[in-house]
């Protein structure tokens, strides 16, 4: 995938960020593997790489929409399988700052990129609503059970990049 | 010195369009992906001829879709400058001048910032948005030529050095205000700022505005060509110039239209590219002497072939990344601009 900072010029994350730190936790690969921290990409090298999913971190998923739009309505961009299969994520603009909310949206994104990943964990509550076990204390908190229950495979990484 | 006749003039412009012509192919083979002289040479002419469907494999569309409009925004980018730029220095008869020292930079990058802050609020399609920015540039840039003009006046005619001094203290005044800006403004606006003040030319442009551009450049470069010779008289002084018949007031109103105008929309799609409207209208007056009937059409060619090569540096150097265009000509230009005025004084 490839982490949009900012799209004119291309903006994306380095390796060493806290944001690309993020990311890895949600089982999201950047194409992008500089040590720049925040390198301004060239579109050729973008398109070379095909991301899977353009992720967009926005106060309100309307301006990351509209991003979108803009983007996909540029010649260049276009060649992009995923503008051209609208595969794009948004999520909570929390992610840019080193704070408590970071969880929720690292948890958002892992949601859009393996939704596969959550069946599972929606079975499980379900059966946990009908069955209460025993020690309920971990699953007091969603966020945190997702997080430690579903910590994507290689498989999942890799295929999402 | 020998006249200027009509082969010499096309032999030399023959020459600049064949290095121009190298530099393209250069700059179209060196990228991201690879691409052979044969493949290149093949998916041009598919393209020439409408059949862009034949060209299959991914990378042949990046050279297409993506490298081709790139360095021919920087062709156009590059000849308008230099021409602005030439038309500047002979119309002011001041050497420092360049395309930005009336403010037109200024003006259009304050344009495309407040076109950044409110485009957010405003409900506009998302086409339209992305037209937005450059638009907004324009306009900016076109009440900055607009305000200079009615500054520069004296007795009711535009006059070289109350021109001047206008526009530098407007472009400082613009200045202020988007330093002002600068401070106030949320980080999300500040990336989109610093592009408007390095100069770039990574973002493509819309298929209209292309039009609009290209066509902008012809008709502004053709009315500055029609006062070439005109401004060749107004090298030896204004006063001289009328006495030898120049309409002097017209061939200033004409050229200081056309050259704004040019500048102008350079600037709205690709921010200010310094030094390239300095530096290679003296370039090409050290080659090729200072009859505008040439020079106008080498500074044109010698501007697009300075562009192109510095934006091509711009988008290898640091792959898979890329430096502003803006900070390539400023860091080659300001060398080679003392390595000219030295030379010229030994």
């Amino acid at each position: 995938m490839l982490f949009i900072v900012w799209p004119e010029p291309l903006i994306t994350i380095g390796k060493d960020t806290f944001i690309a730190d993020a990311l890895r936790h949600a089982g999201a690969v950047s194409i992008v593997d500089s040590s720049q921290s925040w390198p301004q990409m060239n579109l050729e090298e973008v398109v070379k790489l095909q991301p899977e999913f353009l992720v967009f971190a926005a106060s309100h998923g309307g301006i990351a929409a509209r991003d979108f739009e803009a983007l996909s309505s540029l010649p260049g961009w276009r060649i992009l399988d995923a503008v051209r299969n609208r595969k794009f994520a948004v999520i909570s603009d929390a992610v840019n700052r080193p704070a408590p909310r970071i969880i929720s949206a690292i948890e958002d994104l892992a949601r859009q990129l393996h939704p596969e990943a959550f069946i599972e964990v929606q079975e499980k509550e379900k059966l946990e609503k009908e069955i209460p076990p025993k020690t309920n204390r971990s699953s007091a908190n969603p966020a945190h059970k997702a997080m430690n229950l579903e910590i994507p495979s290689e498989e999942a990484c890799a295929c999402a990049r | 010195m020998r006249p200027l006749t009509l082969q010499r003039l096309l032999l030399r412009c023959a020459a600049l369009a064949a290095v121009l012509f190298v530099v393209v192919v250069v700059a179209l083979k060196l990228g991201a992906v690879p691409v052979s002289l044969y493949g290149l040479g093949r998916d041009l002419i598919r393209v020439m001829l409408g059949q862009s469907r034949g060209i299959s494999t991914d990378y042949g569309m990046i050279v297409i879709d993506i490298r081709l409009p790139r360095i021919l925004l920087g062709i156009v980018v590059g000849a308008s400058l230099s021409v602005a730029g030439t038309s500047f220095q002979a119309l002011l008869r001041n050497p420092l001048a360049d395309p930005y020292v009336l403010g037109v930079s200024s003006g259009a990058a304050l344009g495309a910032i407040l076109a950044l802050i409110v485009e957010p609020h405003l409900a506009i399609s998302p086409e339209f948005a992305a037209l937005f920015t450059p638009v907004g540039a324009f306009l900016g840039a076109t009440a900055t030529i607009a305000a200079v003009y009615f500054l520069g006046r004296r007795g009711g005619q535009i006059d070289s050095s109350t021109l001047l001094l206008a526009g530098i203290i407007s472009a400082s005044f613009l200045s202020a205000i988007i330093l002002f800006l600068m401070t106030t403004l949320i980080g999300r606006d500040m990336r989109g700022m610093a592009f408007w003040l390095m100069g770039d030319l990574s973002t493509p442009l819309q298929q209209k505005l292309r039009w609009v551009l290209g066509v902008g450049f012809f008709a502004a470069a053709g009315a500055i060509y029609t006062t070439a010779a005109d401004l060749n008289l107004l090298l030896a002084g204004e006063k001289e110039a009328m006495h030898l018949g120049v309409d002097v007031p017209r061939v200033r109103l004409v050229v200081y239209i056309a050259a704004s105008v040019l500048t102008g929309l350079a600037v709205s799609v690709s921010g200010a590219i310094g030094y390239v409207g300095l530096l290679v209208p003296h370039a090409m007056r050290l080659l090729f002497g200072s009859d505008h009937r040439i020079l106008l059409p080498a500074a044109a060619f010698g501007g697009a072939i300075a562009v192109v090569i510095a934006d091509t540096l711009a988008r290898t150097v640091v792959a898979p990344a890329e430096l502003p265009v803006g900070a390539m000509t400023a860091m080659a230009g300001a060398p080679l601009f003392i390595y000219l005025l030295r030379r010229r004084l030994a």
